[in-house]
């Protein structure tokens, strides 16, 4: 969030006139992501704790089960709010993977230009074309599983676009006059990215982040799902939904709470991302 | 246009390759064999096996062998079931996903489409929000939440529908499959056409049409289709690859012995070459649907076509 | 007769301080050609939109408008569609954005024949044709299969109007049908829109930004000035007797190509402060990667020198290589060959090879002033950048007042420091450009189009400001524009470009007083002037540039009514006639005054 109001000082937020889809859908992930930080603590219970004699209970106020139990007799409320942690954690952090590479790859590509961004952009376009979440599902069958590997995973299918994005803009920055200009006072390069590229492209990229940020989710979810993800006993959305539909006869509430709460976030995302890209389109800024 | 093509099909060629390379060295990369799991065998019969498949062989010469495999057509011998080919099962489990993989798309595109051109031509209004409003959701409840909520409600509570692909009989064992695997789709499509229909809409040349008194199905029809499609057509690369991924989820969720079943079960019995064949078949897929997307986009914009 | 009449209309937009049009009220009779006059954001072109019903829906519209007595205000789509095309149509501004990219110009006729059962399915083909050829499109039926990208500028204005013909309507609304057009093209299409008045009786209600198009082209005129009406009448009593301070202003403000030229900078007999020295500059198409923003066509081949304290001014058509003239001697052009030499000392080709007091020394001015600041900075710091750079050991308080010194120097209010480029009129924006430039003190300052997109009252004072300038630092000015009522204002010497080549070089006075080259008189006599009284002139002879590359010989012979054989197969030479240098092989014999 520090960024966030690092970025609300850049020239690109001044536009911004909070519309109602951002303010509601940032508050509500802030108070799930509140929620799956803190929730854990104030519970008796942890993740990992099986009691045979608690199977199957349904949501109660008894003794702080919320959420019931699961088919091992664990508390949902405590696994489904550490599951959420994981899974906000899964999708923040690749999503920073691919931020980097592709604002890196991007810029380069596009600030080079010539023959060097024409050989950069191929590569992507190849890269472009292959089903990369079935590469992950390989990677995953063959190798021990872990979150690190989820990360990067997932930020590598994600770059492509965001230096697909990042590249288009520079290019079209790059042969703005105002650049033209610097150039001409005697701008070094590296001060004009910086300077006077930079500045101009955050926005773009900052909503393009919150919209990388619910596909991440979904790739960790499948992952999840399919077995292939988080490990037990530590959990994610996707494995609790996985689980849920085990047992979806006998205790819908396995399925129903942390699909809820999985598409609770993902809406929120992208009516944030919706909302922000609205707020900064040029078109919408003309009078 | 031909220049185009030609070079559109020349990528293409790389890029499959590239897969072929990656995956391999992945599946060789991977600790242990493919027969760790199996019984402590008589050293004999595990030498045996292991020539069997060749994998006394230096890597090159694997992966020599391999790749003139695939050219032919051939993905190797699966692992676990022994006496098939994968390229057999591959074929067995093909048709059923195929026509599943089908119906979604068809359905996706005629709903979507429609609900888009609908949505932006009454935009503002009550419909635009709720069909925005349900695009939305569809773009954000993920196939896997909505495949069993579908099961719930259809066929464990409402009792109208099979639960499970087996289960039933006819075309109506479809129904629910199609439509947990079109859902996400549909909503994309929502929502991308709906967008450049706006786009469109406003454009300058849409203004002229209006000025000389067209009427506003001629405008949609004529003028203002065929520019709103084009970031459809170019979704639908995107579309197939994101249909295959979650035909894996739908499979496994309705049993419907398909080509995702048989990735999953092949992932869990970590039967290599079978993983290994099905991703090189999906990528050939992918890159050759991408490749007709590309030719159709290229035949919708004159601009294109034209350089 | 009264065809139109626009009773009491007004057209707001919610948050706007005031409304787009406010209170209109005029008529236009049938046959008669009516110019309605204003700068950008008077609401010109938001009446015109309100006529047809065209405006977006959250415009907030009042007030009449009677066409045969029907008030087609608020009317749905279905009665309007009576109207549209079959008795008002119109044309618009860019026709490479009004005509649909996706659709064949065939296409686009046939739909507007079809919709209005103007003629059977089957003679759609040759109506269309027919309308073709009756806008000056000879070809019609290659012109009938071709997409809009495939023509030529001047030919997409031509279809636009063939289309806005189809229905035979009683009324041709034109909204700066050719503002987009090069001055030679901008004198056909008005030529073409008088001849279809002639042959068909229909009116023509013209919008536009230049006093020079009403005045030779319309009867009666009105002046629009912030929504409002300022004063309506014959053409003639406006021009000669404005009533409104405003409409005086403007009048004043229009520059003529009969206007003196500026007092010739004392010869001091130093050398020249910049010399160009058979400059090239050429594209190559890269395969993989974009092709450049703005197509530039190549430089081939162009020597001029511009001493201390003067203004030479380049002027050509687009494509004659004017602007990349510009770019390649501050070293952003790609590829060039040649030597630019600064007081002497030969300059880099690329400016990132420049060390930075030659920088310093060669200062530009971009044609749009918005594009040419950082979104994302303030005023303060946007002029503040270059002195920070170049004079690193100065303190706060000294690059402050540097700023304030050139801010009230371009006439600017300090008050401006902190606001954004897009808090900025156009003519502001353009100040602040400058004063970056100048605040670097350079002693040759390149002006490329910097007037072209600010309206006559701000044009002028720009130009002012910038000869003010010259007079008070010696500067020297290279002034690149398609305009030669601007460079009547301001130079003291004339390049006139084709395709690539400098075909004339010559004073201020020489250049006005008698061209040589017929390329010259064809750009002189395309300028509309600003005097009703002397009516409707031919537009000069000259065809449209093909897009199949540079002809052999002279370039300019296609379009040429002056060629002989000699000139397809053997390119001029400038050479000095009358101290003017001109190439032309017939320039000699031939009186172009």
């Amino acid at each position: 969030m520090n960024a966030w109001f690092a970025l609300a000082g850049a020239g690109a937020f001044r536009h911004l006139h909070g519309g109602a889809a951002i303010r509601v859908s940032t508050g509500i992930l802030l108070i799930i992501a509140a929620a799956a930080l803190l929730g854990p603590m104030l519970s008796p219970h942890d993740y990992f704790d099986t009691d045979f004699e608690q199977r199957l209970k349904p949501p109660t106020l008894d003794e702080g089960r919320l959420f019931g139990t699961d088919d091992l007799g664990r508390d949902l409320f405590v696994r489904t709010l550490s599951g959420t942690r994981i899974t906000l954690l899964v999708a923040v952090v690749a999503s920073f993977v691919s931020l980097a590479i592709g604002v890196a790859y991007g810029a380069i590509a596009g600030y080079a230009g010539g023959k060097i961004d024409a050989f950069m952009m191929r590569i992507v376009d190849a890269l472009y074309a292959l089903p990369f979440i079935f590469l992950v599902i390989l990677l995953m069958v063959a190798f021990e599983r872990n979150v690190l590997l989820i990360f990067v995973a997932i930020g590598a299918i994600n770059w492509l676009d965001m230096a697909r994005i990042v590249r288009g803009q520079t290019l079209s920055l790059k042969h703005r006059e105002f650049v033209d200009a610097a150039r001409l006072i005697g701008v070094p390069p590296v001060v004009i990215v910086f300077r006077h590229i930079v500045p101009n492209l955050l926005g773009v990229v900052v909503v393009y982040v919150t919209l990388t940020i619910p596909q991440a989710i979904l790739v960790e979810s499948f992952l999840s799902f399919l077995g292939l993800g988080v490990q037990e006993p530590q959990t994610s959305l996707g494995a609790l939904v996985n689980d849920g539909v085990s047992q979806m006869e006998r205790a819908p509430w396995m399925l129903l709470i942390p699909a809820t709460l999985l598409a609770a976030v993902l809406m929120s995302f992208n009516f944030l991302g919706d909302g922000l890209r609205d707020a900064l389109d040029p078109r919408q800024r003309r009078r | 246009m031909l220049r185009f093509a030609f070079v559109r099909i020349l990528s293409a060629i790389p890029t499959l390759l590239l897969v072929v390379v990656l995956a391999f060295l992945m599946v060789h990369a991977a600790p242990g064999g493919p027969f760790d799991d199996e019984r402590v065998l008589p050293p004999e019969n595990a030498r045996n096996l292991q020539a069997a498949y060749h994998l006394d062989e230096s890597l090159p010469r694997q992966f020599g062998r391999y790749l003139s495999g695939v050219m032919r057509g051939d993905l190797g011998p699966s692992y676990h079931y022994r006496d098939y080919r994968v390229s057999e099962l591959i074929g067995a489990a093909l048709p059923l996903s195929l026509m599943l993989g089908l119906l979604a798309m068809s359905l996706a595109l005629v709903v979507g489409i429609s609900a888009g051109v609908v949505a932006a031509l009454k935009r503002n209004t009550m419909l635009d929000r709720v069909i925005s409003g349900l695009a939305m959701s569809g773009i954000s409840i993920p196939v896997f939440v909505v495949a069993p909520l579908l099961v719930l409600v259809f066929a464990l509570q409402l009792r109208w529908l099979p639960a499970s692909f087996s289960g039933g009989a006819g075309g109506w064992r479809f129904l629910l499959p199609v439509v947990a695997l079109s859902l996400p789709q549909i909503a994309y499509v929502t929502r991308l056409m709906r967008a450049s229909m706006i786009e469109a809409l406003s454009s300058d040349f849409v203004r002229t049409a209006r000025a000389q008194g067209l009427s506003t199905l001629s405008i949609v029809r004529y003028h203002a289709m065929k520019p709103a499609m084009l970031p459809v057509v170019s979704y639908l690369g995107p579309a197939i690859a994101a249909v295959l991924t979650s035909a894996v989820v739908v499979e496994t969720i309705f049993g419907i012995p398909g080509l995702g079943q048989l990735f999953v079960r092949g992932g869990l019995n970590r039967d290599y070459t079978l993983v290994l064949g099905i991703v090189i078949f999906y990528a050939a897929l992918v890159i050759v649907l991408n490749l007709l997307v590309d030719l159709l986009y290229g035949f919708l914009d004159p601009r294109i076509r034209h350089r | 007769m009264t065809l139109l009449e626009v009773k009491g209309l007004t057209i707001a937009y919610a948050g706007a301080r005031e409304p787009a049009v406010d209170r209109l009220s005029f008529a236009v009779n049938a046959g008669e050609s009516l110019g309605l006059v204003g700068e950008s954001g008077s609401g010109k072109t938001q009446t015109a939109l309100g006529i047809l019903g065209l405006l977006p829906p959250q415009a907030k519209v009042g007030g009449q408008v009677l066409f045969d007595g029907v008030d087609l205000l608020g009317k749905g789509v279905k009665i309007l569609n009576r109207y549209r095309a079959r008795r008002v149509a119109m044309v618009f501004q860019d026709p490479q954005q009004a005509l649909n990219p996706y659709l064949t110009i065939g296409e686009q006729l046939r739909r507007v024949l079809l919709e209005h059962r103007i003629v059977r399915a089957r003679d759609t083909r040759q109506r269309a044709f027919e309308l073709l050829r009756r806008v000056g499109l000879p070809d019609a039926e290659r012109q009938y299969r071709a997409w809009p990208h495939q023509l030529s500028g001047g030919m997409r204005q031509r279809a636009m109007i063939a289309l806005a013909l189809s229905c035979e309507p009683e009324l041709l609304i034109a909204d700066e049908p050719t503002t987009a057009l090069d001055v030679t093209l901008q004198a056909q299409v008005l030529q073409l829109l008088q001849k279809l008045r002639a042959e068909s009786g229909i009116a023509l209600m013209l919008i536009t930004h230049d006093l020079g198009v009403v005045a030779g082209n319309c009867g009666r005129m009105l002046v629009l000035h912030h929504g409002r009406m300022l004063e309506q009448g014959l053409t003639t009593t406006v021009f000669q007797s404005p009533v409104q301070e405003i409409t005086r202003a403007m009048l004043a403000a229009t520059v003529s190509v009969d206007d003196p030229a500026p007092p010739a900078p004392a010869a001091s007999g130093s050398p020249p402060v910049l010399s160009v020295d058979k400059l090239e500059v050429t594209f190559s198409d890269t395969r993989f990667g974009w092709r450049p923003q703005t197509a530039h066509s190549a430089v081939r081949g162009v020597t001029f020198s511009l001493g201390a304290g003067e203004t030479v001014a380049v002027v050509g058509e687009s494509g004659s290589g004017k602007t990349t003239v510009a770019r390649a001697i501050v070293g952003l052009a790609l590829k060039g060959r040649g030597t630019v030499s600064l007081s002497g000392e030969s300059l880099a080709g690329r400016v990132r090879f420049r060390p930075l007091d030659q920088r310093r020394d060669l200062q530009m001015v971009f044609q749009d002033p918005v594009a040419s600041l950082d979104p994302a900075m303030k005023v303060g710091r946007i002029i503040a950048e270059p002195v920070e750079l170049h004079e690193p050991r100065l303190g706060r308080a000294e690059y402050d007042q540097r700023v304030v010194a050139v801010l009230g120097r371009v006439g600017l209010d300090d008050s401006l420091l902190q606001r954004f480029p897009h808090e900025l009129s156009g003519g502001q924006a353009q100040r602040v450009a400058i004063a970056r430039a100048l605040v670097l003190e350079p002693k040759v300052l390149i002006c490329d189009e910097a007037v072209v997109a600010l309206d006559g009252t701000v044009r002028r004072a720009v130009l002012d400001l910038l000869q003010a300038e010259q007079r008070r630092s010696g500067l020297s000015l290279l002034f690149i524009t398609h305009d030669l009522a601007v460079v009547r204002q301001i130079s003291h010497r004339v390049l006139v470009m084709y395709m690539g080549r400098i075909c004339e070089h010559a004073d201020n006075d020489a250049l006005f007083r008698r061209p040589r080259h017929p390329y010259t008189r064809a750009l002189m006599d395309a300028v509309p002037v600003a005097d009703p009284t002397r009516g409707p002139r031919p537009a000069p002879g000259v065809g449209e540039v093909s897009s199949a590359g540079i002809p052999s010989g002279c370039a300019f012979h296609p379009r040429c009514e002056y060629a002989q054989p000699r000139c397809r197969t053997e390119r001029p030479e400038l050479e000095r006639i009358d101290g003017s240098d001109v190439a032309c092989h017939r320039a000699g014999e031939i009186d172009l005054r």
